[in-house]
């Protein structure tokens, strides 16, 4: 895997999910797609086992520095690091799991794996911060609502991930990912 | 880059790591706060540009149509009302004061506010409860309890963390953001009349809480809120001076409160329909407060 075009694809994935989430959100509970996630499963399907948790990690970290938890009564925000890296490690190894039975070059595959995984994601960070607010942690929390807003937004993301596929796979011989290369890239289509 | 032997044995370590960081107390990792503004400030490039598009497609609620100079004869308007509104409130708390004190020698300086337009680079956290992300800092002089606002003197929220080159809002409407005291103003030319009322965030983009009982001293009867009043911040003790008598909403709706069926519950919806889709905020800077409100976390009895 190229690190340095990761890097930078991250990047711009990272800039979409701060810049357009919330253009995008549905109704007032905030159903938003996820495109980092998309990334993410783009990657969990076609990289080395050990590329695909270190990808994980890294983004995870990321996004947990750009998240800041709202805690109640004005008392400001929070950065915790940790529940999205966990979170999307555990959900790259659902996807490590089921990749084996996808035809990895159908767009579908990407928004159903993208979806599926999101999932996992979301309800992990939803249970380690209602966790955290059951043992008394001072969080904005509400787990039902988040809850509904986790499904939603899982599935907002599998949508997102299809179209999405058409970016990202002619993006694989550039990230180093030679499952690709064959069909997706523009030598290959030139031929 | 590292080898592949080291790179698996590292894995563990790092999973164990991340492990403690997630359910270490919040105290402990509250200096994760600081790289949280580097990384704002490291995608804020692209995440900037893109906000800017998602924000002119789905604005913040403001009416397309309105001409500019309309806007501009509306905020005025405002304004003035704001000002008149403050004013008299400034008057009332002085002459309170200057009764308890006996002596007019005490009062305050003049308020010296400078306000900033500052665009919004994103959002962050959940979206159930978004906190918005602008382009300022402290370096702009901003800091926490910085009052924010959106065009036409609405009150939009105040600052939760000031980093160096950006911040985060927590806008009214946010869980985040706790409750406010505020008042409901029947009468224009004598804001201090107006019902008192507490506001929580509902979730859903408005505020709800419970009016005052009051009754009128020459008829008797109750004095009961209008759909369609000005509801403005009156919260000295949670926010600064500078915030005080802004535009909180217009009352919504009014229901008998479930507890107590002669009690009423206002609902108030904001003038501007999504705080958190705002592309621009005007910030209140106050150089410097001698007295700034305390930050509680019962939230003063709410």
């Amino acid at each position: 895997m190229n690190w340095i075009v990761f890097a930078a694809v991250a990047w711009l994935f990272l800039g979409l999910e701060q810049g357009l989430r919330d253009g995008l959100s549905l109704g007032s509970l905030g159903v938003a797609p996820s495109f980092i996630f998309c990334l993410i499963a783009f990657i969990a399907m076609t990289a080395p086992r050990a590329a695909v948790l270190w990808s994980a990690v890294i983004i995870g970290v990321a996004m947990d520095l750009l998240f800041r938890l709202p805690l109640r009564d004005g008392l400001g925000a929070v950065t915790i690091v940790g529940p999205h890296a966990l979170a999307y490690a555990v959900a790259c190894q659902l996807i490590l799991a089921l990749r084996g039975l996808m035809m990895r070059r159908n767009p579908l595959s990407l928004g159903f794996l993208a979806f599926v995984g999101s999932l996992v994601a979301y309800l992990m960070i939803d249970a380690i911060f209602t966790v955290r607010h059951a043992m008394g942690a001072p969080f904005a929390w509400e787990a039902r609502r988040q809850l509904v807003m986790s499904a939603g937004s899982a599935l907002y993301t599998g949508i997102i991930g299809i179209p999405l596929a058409l970016v990202l796979f002619p993006l694989a011989g550039m990230l180093g990912l030679p499952d690709f290369k064959s069909r997706w890239s523009p030598s290959a289509s030139r031929r | 880059m590292l080898p592949v032997a080291h790179a698996r044995r590292l894995m563990p370590a790092t999973f164990i790591v991340l492990a403690m960081l997630t359910v270490a107390p919040l105290r402990w990792t509250a200096w994760l706060g600081n790289f949280g503004q580097l990384m704002q400030t490291v995608v804020a490039p692209i995440s900037h540009p893109l906000a800017a598009v998602s924000r002119y497609l789905f604005p913040a609620g403001h009416a397309r149509d309105e001409s500019e100079a309309m806007r501009t004869l509306q905020d005025e308007l405002e304004a003035t009302r704001v000002q008149r509104a403050q004013a008299l409130h400034e008057n009332d708390v002085l002459r309170a004061m200057i009764k308890e004190l006996q002596r007019g020698i005490a009062l305050d300086p003049e308020l010296a506010v400078q306000q900033m337009v500052v665009p919004v680079v994103g959002s962050s956290g959940d979206l159930a409860d978004p906190l918005l992300t602008i382009r300022a800092g402290t370096r702009q002089g901003v800091d926490q309890n910085t009052v924010a606002m959106t065009f036409g003197l609405q009150l939009l929220g105040r600052v939760v963390s000031a980093g160096e080159r950006t911040s985060t809002i927590a806008p009214i409407t946010s869980k985040a953001a706790g409750g406010l005291s505020a008042v409901i103003i029947l009468d224009e030319a004598n804001p201090a009349a107006g019902l008192a009322c507490t506001l929580a965030p509902a979730g859903d983009g408005t505020l709800v809480g419970d009016v005052e009982d009051r009754r009128d001293p020459m008829t008797g009867n109750v004095v009961e809120p209008v759909i369609g009043a000005t509801v403005r911040l009156r919260d000295p003790s949670h926010w600064p001076r500078t915030a005080q008598m802004l535009m909180v909403g217009k009352v919504d709706r009014i229901d008998p409160s479930p507890k107590q069926p002669l009690r009423k519950i206002v609902t108030v919806r904001p003038a501007v329909e999504n705080l958190e889709r705002v592309s621009e905020v005007v910030l209140r800077i106050q150089p410097e407060d001698p007295n700034p409100p305390r930050r509680t976390t019962n939230g003063g009895g709410r």
